[in-house]
């Protein structure tokens, strides 16, 4: 409990806290303590003109009552601060008059899934400088056509102690770092971006390995040249194959969050009550897993304390399970599956996906590629977004190419692919062998909080899928 | 800026920090001090879903070596523990790449003040209990719910206000602050029919509580525009003259701010990069930022560096007439700030726009759909297809279908693509419908052709 000392608190306060909700007619509570440091180095112009640095704390006390939220949070960590946010958050329910003494004790995370021994965040400037340095030179090698290269390392360091009614406190230490590149290649006016970023939840020593940044880079200045010569994409729907890895967002967008337990249990969800039915073809199989060790979508325990696991979401093209938190596992009588996240200690829990991915097929994905008379074949997606309710879902396509006879042919520039969510995988007429995890670069918006998540996919065919490009 | 904030707390931690800086070797720096509160209400069908409180204060300081610069923020103010920070950041600085450019405002701009009263906080905002937020979100929902049997669901209304305070001093001893404040009312019903379901929502946000919409007409509104939806079906694939209903060209009118941003000028990823001087829009179309609104959702005296802020042409009858600058990218371009830096604690500060601003036209949203005799009403774009280096533009969308001059039926799961060169070319008619309450504000207009694609 003395790991308690490093959010300024010690245990009598925490218990009074606690107390003064639980003397109220509450289902849940919590509380969420929280320390940041965070720093980031960015080039441009080939030299590293900028360093931050910040450190942020504070925390966040939750009551449930039904389906009602009381949430309180200040950055100030003291007794009287600390009561005022308990006093506040509990005002959603009634007293039942006399505080409640809770008894706290440690518990240790399920898992162990980041284990560092020297954190990013205290290593020196100087060896984070020369990477980006030597990412700036051979970059600018690549290509003589390469005119700019941005490059950014970003490391932190989140300590976390959640504190939940039953007295249980559960503390995690999570490192994450990134590396990011972009590349804009010029050739007359034509001036084209290429980028490619990687990390997880791992040391400085891991991020800088040569063969990660060097393929980092490499795939960044590609992607800018090969965009000089990229030609419009077409218009309309046809048939496309999502190559292995990050386009996986696919699978994000299309069906993630559409079954997060929120939107299913007020069935706002184009999934609701989908539970059991087919909503893929069969070769279909879609898992959630938070406890891929180093991986940046993977947590040690989600924000509510909860083990994180790994959940089937559609097996061989049935849909079995939602992603859930406390709140709406309770209300809906279904199991939380340690999805319940929030950004910091300034917001609210809610389901919110780990590493979403597609289990490996069968296929090989030469024979998918040559399985498509005319089509697109897609390697790398800018975004992503979904509407929940129509089940409309969009992203863009940074790197695509044009499948002509069955071979990949010309580089297509400015494709976004569009389709409904509940039935664009009962199109799926190939799955790959060759599944692959992203690099670690994605970042997932709900409701004004981003949290880091993982995506995953083998190369997959699509039959009659929307592009949205400019040639009819 | 309303009135004098309550000095000097802030005051102190600014000076603590900037002497420390200054014992470090900083030979220049500038400190921020932020303190707010601020609560939401939520009500879902009628019954209270969730009640947030929020209080933040923090620091951030950026300081410079000569000509090397670090910043650093934090929210722990504990005096040692900031001591410390503030040593680390004047280490980091002195081991960074020099920059010629790098320094604080001009001496001569920084000392002029601000002036002016912007009227951008409201007493009553502090007074506004939770129960009557809750009030006013529920009469909002209930609204949009009673509208129309066939809104069957809600994802909530919210109701959410806070005050600020802000702020600065630079080791010359230029200090300013503000106070400010803010509140907004939204809305998001679901309707239902045939086995469709949908959304859309509607909000009106406001810097004085009397000056936010009324909560029925926020809810009647967000009801329209999601029952407007019912119905959707896919259109075919063609090229037909594309109209952006207010809320959807603001966020074209985005991507004008962000293209004429002086960072994206100077690192050449800009597709109105060497565009100063040349028309890259229809002569109908006119933009300024003006920072100086009365209680303007962007507006502010002074910018992130405390320079006095001015309004700006941008765009004059389609030709290009200015970037948006701080002191870096004006020095960085051989021009002079236009005194438009934003920062927040953490990092730099960087240009931004603050009240950017489309000239309206002279005819009704229903005159323009008139007049097409087929085409898209686009009332919804989605996803991330901007390529703001290229100006290549795909991006989902949905809206209602123009036959004859007549909106038909509603569409979804379709794309809209072009080039944001073309787009801002091809606009031939604008209408006279520019929302007043929003910071990046466009009326509704009509691109000439674009293509759409669907089955």
């Amino acid at each position: 409990m003395d790991a308690l000392a490093r959010f300024g608190v010690d245990e009598p306060l925490v218990a009074k806290a606690l107390g003064e909700i639980l003397g109220h007619e509450v289902d849940d509570a919590d509380l969420y303590f929280e320390h940041v440091t965070s720093e980031g180095l960015a080039l441009e112009e080939g030299q590293v003109k900028k360093a931050a640095r910040s450190v942020h704390q504070g925390v966040g006390v939750r009551a449930v009552a039904g389906d009602r939220t009381g949430y309180a949070h200040s950055d100030a960590i003291d007794g009287p601060r600390l009561v005022d946010a308990a006093r506040a958050a509990r005002a959603i329910s009634r007293d039942r008059s006399g505080g409640q003494v809770v008894a706290l004790g440690s518990h240790a995370a399920s898992h162990d899934l980041y284990p560092v021994a020297r954190q990013a965040v205290d290593e020196g400037l100087e060896d984070k400088l020369a990477l980006l340095e030597a990412m700036d030179a051979r970059a600018r090698a690549h290509d003589p056509r390469i005119e700019q290269v941005f490059a950014n390392v970003a490391c932190e360091l989140r300590h976390v102690a959640v504190v939940r009614a039953d007295g249980r406190v559960v503390f995690d230490e999570r490192p994450l770092v990134r590396l990011n590149i972009s590349c804009i290649a010029v050739e007359g006016q034509n001036r084209q971006v290429g980028s490619a970023g990687g990390g997880g939840r791992f040391d400085f020593e891991t991020l800088a390995r040569e063969d990660e940044w060097a393929s980092l880079v490499d795939e960044a200045a590609r992607r800018a040249v090969l965009n000089l010569s990229a030609v419009d994409s077409p218009a309309g729907e046809m048939d496309v194959v999502l190559g292995p890895g990050w386009p996986g967002i696919l699978l994000h967008e299309a069906i993630g969050h559409g079954l997060e337990g929120d939107f299913n249990r007020k069935g706002t969800s184009a999934f609701s009550g989908l539970l059991g039915k087919q909503v893929a073809s069969p070769l279909v199989t879609v898992v959630d897993d938070g406890t891929l060790p180093g991986r940046r979508g993977s947590l040690n325990v989600d924000d509510e304390g909860n083990p994180t696991r790994r959940t089937v979401l559609i097996e061989d093209g049935i849909l079995r399970g939602y992603m859930q938190d406390r709140l709406n596992a309770r209300l809906m009588g279904m199991e939380v599956t340690g999805n319940g996240r929030r950004e910091s200690y300034a917001s609210v829990p809610m389901p919110r996906m780990t590493n979403t991915f597609m289990l490996a097929g069968e296929d090989d994905p030469e024979d998918i590629i040559r399985s498509v008379k005319r089509g697109i074949y897609a390697v790398a997606f800018g975004g992503g977004q979904v509407d929940i309710t129509s089940g409309k879902f969009v992203f863009s396509g940074s790197e695509a190419w044009l499948i002509e006879d069955g071979r990949v042919t010309v580089p297509v520039k400015g494709a976004t692919f569009i389709g409904n969510g509940p039935d664009v995988l009962t199109r799926v007429s190939a799955v790959g062998h060759d599944l692959q995890l992203d690099r670690g670069v994605g970042t997932c918006g709900k409701d004004g909080q981003s949290v880091p998540v993982g995506v995953g996919m083998p190369t997959i065919r699509i039959d009659r899928l929307t592009v949205g490009g400019v040639s009819t | 800026m309303s009135g004098e904030a309550q000095a000097p707390g802030p005051r102190r931690w600014l000076e603590l920090m900037l002497d420390e800086a200054s014992r470090h070797g900083a030979t220049a720096a500038d400190a921020m001090f932020v303190e707010g509160s601020s609560t939401e209400v939520r009500v879902r069908l009628g019954e209270t879903e969730q009640v947030k409180q929020s209080r933040d204060k923090g620091v951030g300081l950026r300081v410079f070596v000569g000509d090397r610069s670090a910043t650093t923020s934090s929210s722990d103010l504990d005096e040692a523990r900031l001591r410390a920070l503030v040593e680390r950041t004047c280490a980091a600085a002195k081991v960074i790449a020099a920059d010629p450019f790098a320094g604080l405002p001009d001496e001569a701009l920084a000392g002029e003040a601000p002036g002016g009263d912007l009227d951008l906080y409201d007493p009553a905002l502090a007074e506004l209990g939770v129960e009557q937020a809750i009030d006013r979100a529920r009469e909002a929902e209930d609204a949009a719910r009673q509208s129309d049997a066939r809104v069957t669901n809600s994802e909530g209304a919210e109701m959410s206000w806070g005050t600020s305070e802000l702020h600065m001093l630079d080791s010359r001893g230029h200090y300013r602050n503000r106070r400010s404040g803010a509140v907004s009312i939204s809305v998001t019903p679901v309707a239902e029919a045939d086995g469709q379901m949908q959304r859309d929502h509607w909000y009106s946000h406001a810097r004085h509580l009397a000056d936010l919409e009324g909560a029925r007409e926020v809810g009647l509104e967000a009801a329209r525009r999601t029952l407007r939806r019912l119905g959707a079906r896919k259109p075919s694939t063609c090229q037909v003259p594309v109209i952006f209903e207010a809320p959807v060209a603001s966020r074209l009118l985005g991507s004008i701010a962000s293209a004429v941003n002086g960072a994206s000028i100077y690192r050449k990823s800009s597709w109105l990069q060497g565009a100063m001087g040349t028309r890259i829009a229809a002569p109908e179309v006119s933009i300024v930022d003006d920072p100086r609104i009365v209680r303007g959702a962007g507006s502010r005296t002074f910018d992130g560096e405390g320079l006095a802020t001015r309004r700006r042409e941008i765009v004059t009858e389609g030709v290009l007439q200015s970037w948006l600058l701080d002191s870096y990218t004006a020095r960085k371009l051989g021009l002079t700030t236009t005194r438009h830096a934003r920062r927040g604690l953490g990092g730099s500060p960087s240009p931004g726009s603050t009240n950017f601003l489309m000239a309206n036209g002279e005819q009704s949203l229903a005159e323009l759909v008139g007049a097409t005799r087929r085409g898209l009403l686009v009332t919804e774009l989605f996803g991330f297809g901007v390529n703001g280096v290229t100006g290549d533009y795909s991006q989902g969308a949905a809206g209602i279908w123009i036959e004859d001059g007549e909106l038909t039926w509603p569409v979804h799961e379709l794309t809209i693509a072009s080039t944001l060169q073309a787009m801002w070319l091809a606009i031939d008619g604008i209408a006279a419908d520019r929302h007043p309450g929003r910071s990046c504000s466009a009326p509704s207009f009509r691109v000439g052709s674009m293509t759409v694609a669907g089955s």
